[in-house]
């Protein structure tokens, strides 16, 4: 049996791994079209700044499934499904008896006048950030656009090397999709203190270049920002175009059934491809997070390889990080407004807020800054779509542990609870 | 919301402040503590050496001695008769204080002091065997002063209040046990001794050496009770107010905490003085003073001062934003007020020197310099009132009456209003007619492990309706006040049929045209001693020991040691004895069968341990039925 | 591989295990020196409350740890050897997904260094510092399928019994 995995990052990994596990001798071959050995994406910003080298951001042989057949610079061009089959480059063909499409997404490029000048950089590969770090050199000021993760991650990135940055965001508040207005708040004091700038409501409507260099960003209300380096951090979409090549269904991502099977029944497909259903709302998103994409590429795998399991759904929102020395953890709808079943609880002490948000018995949303401990638990809640009718008060304050949950499932508590006294 | 936290609306209002603040309270410490060690709530944890820690494994698994041998019984009796000491250490340094002053009133040191009661003095000097004839007030004070101080030493005799005041009964049988302290420090350090590593092994004879001490206990706790009255008046009923409404937006408020009338009495009798000055600062209604604990107990039943709050809820008086002053003299003083008070203009003044915390301003108190010392603190509270923020304050509007002051000697003076002649006889007639079914006793504190005044409130209920005649001091009367049901109007409603009548009859003879309020107000915590000279003047009337009375106690939620050995001599004096809470001796099921089935056949009293106050009530109503019994009266039936 | 098993009816919540357990993840490694060691030593192991009951909380170094599917770094892996999850605090760079993802809420955060801490099993012990420093005996350091033979010998003598 030879498994083919067209993407080596986070969904790809995790397949190759299941599949490892299940059938110790399968052949599996995998295929990255960067050149760069398998790395962990979300560490490149560190590139930028010279915190990390290329060998700290690489995944290390203890997380490497045995036994890969890795092919690097290698780009998948065309599906034959029928024949299952697929071209590499120009002209080799690569037979298969199971592919997975792990081809994750790409930065989204606005179409804003002067966006592909040189200077200006999106920020998804590691050539991007080894790109961004030879500018910053040289940089006194830089201007991002979107104050999403990828702005902010640059923003305080670049300030590590002591440029000016400012960041333009046209929603009305930083990191708009992880934070809600209360936290926004607590978060752009930190960024504030961090010396990076912030303008709300904007977005580029040129980037103006002298000859090989960026030199300024003009915004919607016609007012210019000096630049030196521009980055876009706007979004991501799915790389469909092998997918599409190959007759697959598709719509904003690669469409697959809980079993993440896509139209064809030998292929496959996990991570940022995929468009799947969100386990909160049940609309269909596209996710582009690294967690889903390892537990889509761990099911994916295991049925590959032969198993059964299936996929819940993903987290449109489940997002850990720390901007200013500051933590937030924000999971599920996080945006929810009072009434119609939903109920919103948000307490703000200083920097520290809770936020959880129920609908009828099910907890729905979480956003911690601050205390983050035991997150992990609430995401757990919000997964499973548990009743937590019985723990509401818990959850409310700040000593929620696990002991609370089992003892809020009886027939739980009695198997944890074993007979072990001896007097 | 806060249900688990007190029942008491004004403490439930301020929780809600509390919350929007953010401020950390007892209870988030409390929390914050969970689980608590199960050595230590067993009483199985050792540190009576530098060999230990030691600690017994509860379930049998791990060690079963400590580390010089002791045994779980030898371990819990130790750390219970330590906890005993420290009650009777508290109790008597209140007394010893009260000593002191009194003698130095009767040197003519302490000018702002006096002999208030002069009555009261010569009663008490003359029952403890003082002469007084040809003797002026003076010289009477300087003997009795004498006497009181040299209670605490060592003595070739057995401690004198006790041999004055308890039973011909209790006394032959203490005496036969060997459990009459000679003197009061005596007792206490006998404990230190006999439980430090390698002394006293003996669980049951470490039981009796800390009943020993308990007697002791009573002993200062009545001396205490004595000399606060001759110093400061004796009771008589007074209509008062309870509730943190009690404060007043327009006037400099004061809260007196802690024990001792030799601080909280001098505070109420110079802030009249003051008042122009607080006047001048703004505050259109003066001062404004305010009890809080035992001290408010005090004031509140001579001089009508409002009772804020007390015990587990103190911190909430500062919260209001409308306390311009904590003065606190010892005990139950949490350490967290100058914390609580960071956010707030309140001042937190500590007046002794052995009772000192971080943060709060010290002004040693001199009873030499008395005056001045109380007008130093009023006008600290004045200069803090100008720093208020207007903004932060929040009183909530919730204010009790509250009926305080029934001493022994008002109560007689109410019952000879029946009967002159035989002022008991209507009470006794009443127990064995069956409209009384017993008396019971409530005191202590809150604890917070108890929504504040849950089971206080549940119990008096349920035997109110029983007919039980009810008395209290300490927190316990702080908690009923703060439910209005120190009132005529709480009879009315709660007091089943015979109860209800009786006060009423009592209340009517007393010109109230209104029932006696329902639960009758003894006092501070040293006043369970009042309660006791009732208890002894109804034993010695119907010619029968304590033991035999339908007299129980009950500390539904209690939580200092003080009342562990209050507990304890309660137990001794022969009165069935209900905790809410469950004290670290189930480590021990010899200590514990001890406390609660031994003492029985031993002097009559015992521990009920029952943490839900339904059935407390239940097996109160038991004990005082199984009372009634072995005095040839009918036992109550009550559906 | 062995496994810590927890009995709560054990537990007094006295909560040696915690010390223990920070103790040994210290450079001074005794209860004396430990405390006022700076990055400040943490514990892996928690003793909880709830309902009045004790519960100890640890790692249960789970199959499909989501921690280690979660760690954007590679800082979270598997010990060959001893199965165990730890995290390499060379790679660690304290996003905290782990600590968003672990579903019994065991992974800490130390904030001096900006690192995730959790359960190692105490790799240079025999057996680790929780276990054995637990006065009634209620953690147990054992093979999952010895520890489950003994508990189902001493359920079916309490069946058998009455």
């Amino acid at each position: 049996m030879r498994h083919v995995i067209v993407g080596v990052s986070a969904a790809g990994m995790a397949a190759a791994e299941a599949i490892r596990k299940r059938d110790p001798s399968a052949e599996i071959v995998m295929l990255s079209d960067e050149t760069h050995p398998p790395y962990y994406r979300p560490l490149i910003p560190y590139l930028i700044y010279k915190e990390k080298t290329g060998e700290d951001i690489l995944r290390q042989a203890r997380l490497t499934p045995s036994n890969l057949n890795l092919r690097l610079g290698v780009r998948a061009t065309h599906l034959d499904p029928k024949n299952h089959t697929l071209t590499l480059g120009h002209d080799e063909i690569l037979s298969y008896d199971r592919l997975l499409i792990a081809t994750g997404a790409s930065p989204i490029r606005p179409d804003i006048s002067g966006l592909d000048g040189p200077g200006v950089f999106l920020l998804r590969t590691w050539a991007d950030a080894e790109g961004i770090a030879t500018v910053a050199k040289g940089a006194k000021h830089a201007v991002i656009l979107g104050a999403g993760r990828i702005g902010m991650k640059s923003a305080f990135a670049l300030r590590h090397l002591g440029i000016e940055v400012t960041i333009v965001e046209l929603d009305k508040r930083i990191v708009p999709q992880q934070l809600d207005d209360e936290s926004a708040a607590i978060f752009a004091q930190a960024v504030a203190e961090a010396g990076i700038k912030t303008i709300l409501g904007q977005t580029f409507k040129a980037v103006n270049h002298k000859g090989k260099k960026v030199t300024s960003v003009t915004l919607d209300d016609g007012s210019k920002l000096k630049a030196d380096l521009v980055i876009v951090g706007v979004g991501v979409r799915a790389n469909l175009e092998l997918a599409v090549s190959g007759g697959l269904r598709v719509h904003q991502g690669l469409l697959v059934d809980e079993h993440l099977r896509t139209s064809d029944a030998h292929i496959f497909a996990a991570g940022d491809v995929v468009e799947t259903k969100d386990i909160v709302s049940g609309n269909s998103i596209v996710s582009g997070i690294w967690t889903n994409a390892a537990e889509m590429g761990r099911i994916a795998g295991d049925n590959m390889a032969g198993g059964n399991s299936t996929y819940e759904g993903a987290f449109s929102l489940l997002n850990a990080m720390e901007l200013g020395g500051l933590p937030v953890v924000s999971v599920g709808d996080v945006q929810a407004l009072p009434g119609d079943g939903v109920e919103v609880f948000a307490e703000r002490h200083g920097q520290a807020y809770r936020k959880l948000v129920f609908r009828g018995d099910r907890l729905i949303g979480l956003i911690l800054v601050g205390q983050i401990e035991r997150a992990g638990i609430y995401q757990t809640l919000i997964r499973e779509k548990a009743d937590v009718s019985a723990l509401r008060r818990e959850l409310l304050g700040p000593r929620f542990h696990y002991g609370h949950y089992i003892l809020s499932k009886p027939r739980m508590a009695d198997r944890y609870v074993m007979a072990g006294k001896k007097n | 919301m806060f249900e688990d936290r007190s029942i008491s609306p004004d403490s439930i209002e301020m929780l809600g402040v509390a919350q929007k603040l953010g401020a950390e309270l007892v209870w988030d410490r409390y929390a914050a503590q969970l689980p608590q060690c199960g050595f230590g709530e067993t009483g199985l944890c050792c540190r009576h050496c530098l060999q230990g820690p030691c600690r017994i494994d509860p379930f049998g698994n791990g060690p079963q001695t400590g580390v010089c041998g002791a045994t779980a019984d030898t371990i819990v009796a130790r750390g219970l008769d330590r906890s005993i000491a420290g009650g009777t250490a508290a109790h008597s340094g209140h007394a010893k204080h009260l000593a002191h002053t009194l003698k130095k009133v009767a040197e003519g040191k302490a000018p702002d002091y006096g002999i208030k009661d002069s009555n009261k003095l010569r009663a008490v000097a003359q029952r403890q065997g003082i002469q007084l004839v040809g003797k002026s007030d003076q010289q009477v004070a300087a003997e009795l002063a004498d006497l009181a101080l040299e209670e605490f030493a060592e003595r070739s005799a057995p401690v004198e209040w006790t041999m004055k005041t308890l039973t011909a009964g209790r006394l032959k049988k203490f005496g036969e046990m060997g459990l009459l302290p000679y003197g009061i420090d005596s007792a206490i350090s006998e404990i230190m001794h006999r439980t430090t590593n390698g002394v006293d092994a003996d669980p049951v004879n470490l039981l009796l050496g800390g009943i020993k001490c308990a007697i002791a206990d009573y002993d200062g706790m009545a001396m205490a009770t004595d000399l606060s009255d001759i110093l400061f008046g004796v009771p008589q009923p007074t209509v008062a107010a309870a509730n943190l409404g009690t404060l007043k937006k327009d006037a400099v408020n004061i809260a007196v905490h802690g024990h001792n009338p030799v601080l909280s009495d001098m505070v109420v009798a110079f802030a009249p003085q003051m008042e122009a000055e607080a006047k001048k600062a703004g505050a259109k209604e003066g001062i404004n003073i305010v009890g809080i604990c035992c001290t408010g107990n005090e004031v509140l039943m001579r001089h009508g001062v409002p009772m804020a709050t007390s015990s587990v809820s103190q911190e909430l008086a500062i919260l209001t934003g409308a306390l311009d002053a904590m003065v606190v003299d010892y005990q139950c003083v949490m350490p967290s007020l100058t914390k609580v008070a960071e956010g707030f203009h309140t001042q937190v003044i500590t007046t002794m020197g052995i009772a000192k915390m971080p943060g709060a301003t010290h002004i040693n108190f001199e009873e030499e310099h008395a005056a001045e010392g109380a007008r130093e603190i009023i006008h600290l509270a004045i200069e803090a009132f100008k720093k208020r923020d207007a903004a932060k304050i929040h009183i909530p509007d919730i204010r009790n009456t509250a009926i305080a002051g029934v001493s022994a000697e008002a109560l007689i003076g109410i019952l000879s209003k029946v009967d002159g002649a035989d002022p008991l006889k209507p009470l006794l007639d009443n127990i064995v007619n069956g409209n009384i079914t017993g008396v019971c006793l409530f005191a202590g504190c809150n604890n917070v492990k108890i929504p504040q005044d849950r089971n206080f409130v549940t119990m008096i209920k349920e035997l109110a309706r029983r007919d039980v005649l009810i008395l209290a001091t300490g927190c316990a009367s702080g908690a009923f006040a703060r439910h209005g049901l120190m009132t005529p109007q709480a009879t009315e409603k709660y007091a089943g049929p015979g109860l209800k009548a009786v006060l009423t009859a009592l209340g009517n003879a007393a010109g109230l045209n209104a029932p006696l309020p329902l639960v009758l107000h003894t006092g501070s915590c040293v006043d369970n001693t009042r309660a006791v000279a009732i208890a002894v003047a109804i034993a010695n009337k119907l010619g029968v020991d304590l033991d035999k009375l339908p007299v129980v106690a009950s500390a539904p939620e209690a939580s200092m040691e003080k009342a562990i050995s209050i507990g304890t001599w309660a137990v001794a004096l022969g009165l069935p004895t209900h905790v809410g809470v469950v004290p670290p001796v189930t480590g021990s099921p010899l200590v514990t069968q001890v406390l609660t089935q031994t003492a029985k056949d031993l002097f009559g009293g015992y521990f009920i341990v029952e943490l839900d106050p339904v059935k407390a009530a239940e097996k109160l109503f038991e004990a005082m039925n199984e009372r009634r019994k072995g005095l040839g009266l009918a036992e109550k039936v009550v559906a | 591989m062995k496994s810590i098993f927890v009995q709560p009816d054990l537990c007094t919540a006295c909560k040696t295990c915690e010390m223990q357990c920070a103790i040994e993840h210290s450079q001074a490694k005794n209860i004396f020196a430990s405390p006022s060691e700076k990055p400040h030593p943490m514990n892996r192991v928690y003793v909880e409350a709830a309902d009045g009951r004790k519960i100890p909380i640890f790692c249960r170094h789970c199959e499909d740890a989501p921690c280690v599917a979660a760690c954007i770094s590679g800082a979270m892996f598997r010990d060959p050897i001893t199965d165990a999850v730890m995290c390499d605090w060379s790679r660690c760079i304290g996003c905290w997904t782990c600590v968003m993802v672990c579903p019994y809420g065991v992974i800490g955060r130390q904030l001096e260094l900006g690192k995730a801490v959790k359960c190692d099993l105490c790799p240079e012990r025999e057996s680790p510092a929780c276990v054995a420093s637990c006065p009634t005996k209620a953690l147990v350091y054992e093979d999952v399928e010895r520890f489950s033979k003994e508990k189902r010998a001493t359920f079916a003598a309490a069946i058998a019994g009455g």
